[in-house]
């Protein structure tokens, strides 16, 4: 193994669970399902590793691959719709993941929420990703992140409250 | 941060399985070691590689050297003079050099004089066919060395089986060395006509020379051959006569042995008669 291949090992035990946790919020809990969306991830971003710039951070290149991967999965096998609609935890989802009573609450909240709200505090909160890093992968400005990420926080706060 | 971004923050974080994780890394492991061989196979499957076109390249020198080698070293149209020749003469060298014992540069010495003498007789054919006199000049100085190279290699060659220590490989060699004089002289015969027709005066007195040469190295091969079959005789007769001395030797002890027992055995009788 060369140095480039080990260092790609490394990233990979370095950002494994935090890809895997990624698709597991966003394909309904579904383990099977985020554990082949990783897999997918990681061997696609091996294949383009040669023309990584090592100089860039690694996190935001595999998120970035992790989410146009999610687009597309979504995109291809038109799960988009059948995905929004099945985006309500069922009991059993919420026991594979051994929610507490009051992150359960929230996460029935969250299911409620605007996809975009939804998304950006997933990326915000459970990725943790950085503001710059969020705006690099949603193309945006990190200003406008900044707002968004207030407003849907306030938002979840106001159906929290309900 | 607020209780609400706490808990945010706080959202479950699973892992992902031993078993799923094996797998992945398998699968990275695999396009790693795949993607290596791929490279390593592109080299030489890629027609347009770098490292492809210069191991082509030096493969197609290769064919064409060795191609055109064995053309020039068993072709006898190559005389002196002819581009080739300097090829040509390289093999030989290269040939004699990995000649290992003294048979097989006899040999090789044998194989080397009657291609200079087939050259020679090219050479002396082209004289007739040609009207040109310089070239005619060339060639006979072409012919001339050529035959003095065969009185060089015939005295190569009688030095070298002389040094054959092995009685019957020196017979086998020397014999190789006799037979191809025949050959020598029956060209040598062929030559000398193409040059009386030429009235080429120097070739022929070259080739009486080579003649010479040729059948004072025959005598004395004639001489080594007998002084070979009489050592060799008188090594079988000294052989011959150790082993009837060995073998006189051998029945004379088996006698004495014989006789000395019989006595011991009537020394033990008038042993035990003396005791009753």
């Amino acid at each position: 193994m060369n140095s480039k291949s080990d260092n790609f090992i490394s990233y990979y035990d370095q950002f494994k669970n935090k890809i895997f946790v990624y698709f597991l919020y966003r394909v309904n809990f579904n383990r099977e399902v985020a554990e082949d969306l990783t897999s997918e991830v990681f061997l696609k971003a091996l294949k383009s590793f040669e023309d990584f710039d090592q100089s860039r951070s690694f996190q935001s290149w595999i998120y970035a691959i992790a989410h146009n991967h999610l687009v597309n999965y979504y995109r291809v096998a038109n799960r988009e719709t059948q995905l929004l609609e099945d985006r309500y935890l069922t009991k059993g989802d919420i026991d594979k993941v051994e929610l507490e009573y009051e992150l359960e609450a929230i996460m029935k909240i969250i299911k409620l929420m605007d996809s975009s709200d939804r998304e950006i505090l997933l990326m915000r909160f459970v990725d943790q990703l950085s503001n710059t890093e969020i705006a690099m992968l949603l193309d945006k400005d990190e200003g406008a992140i900044r707002t968004k990420i207030s407003r849907s926080l306030a938002k979840l706060r106001e159906l929290l409250d309900k | 941060m607020d209780n609400l971004e706490k808990n945010l923050s706080n959202l479950p974080k699973p892992s992902l399985s031993k078993q799923a994780d094996f797998k992945i890394k398998f699968k990275i492991y695999s396009f790693i070691l795949h993607s290596k061989l791929q490279k390593l196979g592109r080299v030489f499957f890629r027609p347009y590689s770098m490292l492809a076109k210069v191991s082509y390249t030096a493969l197609l020198v290769v064919i064409i050297l060795g191609s055109t080698a064995v053309y020039a070293a068993n072709n006898d149209n190559i005389t002196p003079g002819h581009s080739f020749y300097p090829l040509k003469k390289t093999i030989e060298n290269v040939e004699e050099n990995l000649s290992f014992t003294k048979n097989a540069q006899v040999d090789t010495l044998n194989k080397m004089s009657e291609r200079r003498l087939k050259e020679a007789l090219n050479m002396a054919q082209e004289n007739i066919a040609v009207e040109d006199t310089s070239s005619q000049g060339e060639n006979n100085s072409n012919i001339k060395q050529s035959l003095d190279e065969v009185v060089d290699n015939l005295e190569e060659a009688v030095a070298t089986s002389k040094e054959i220590s092995n009685a019957k490989s020196a017979k086998k060699a020397k014999e190789a060395i006799k037979k191809k004089n025949k050959d020598i002289i029956q060209y040598l015969d062929n030559i000398g006509d193409m040059a009386e027709k030429n009235q080429d005066e120097g070739v022929i007195n070259k080739i009486d020379e080579a003649k010479k040469a040729i059948n004072k190295y025959n005598d004395d091969l004639d001489e080594d051959s007998e002084k070979d079959s009489e050592r060799y005789d008188s090594f079988i007769e000294n052989r011959r006569d150790k082993n009837t001395d060995k073998q006189n030797e051998d029945s004379d002890k088996d006698s004495e042995d014989r006789n000395s027992n019989n006595e011991s055995g009537k020394d033990s009788r008038q042993d035990r008669e003396d005791n009753d």
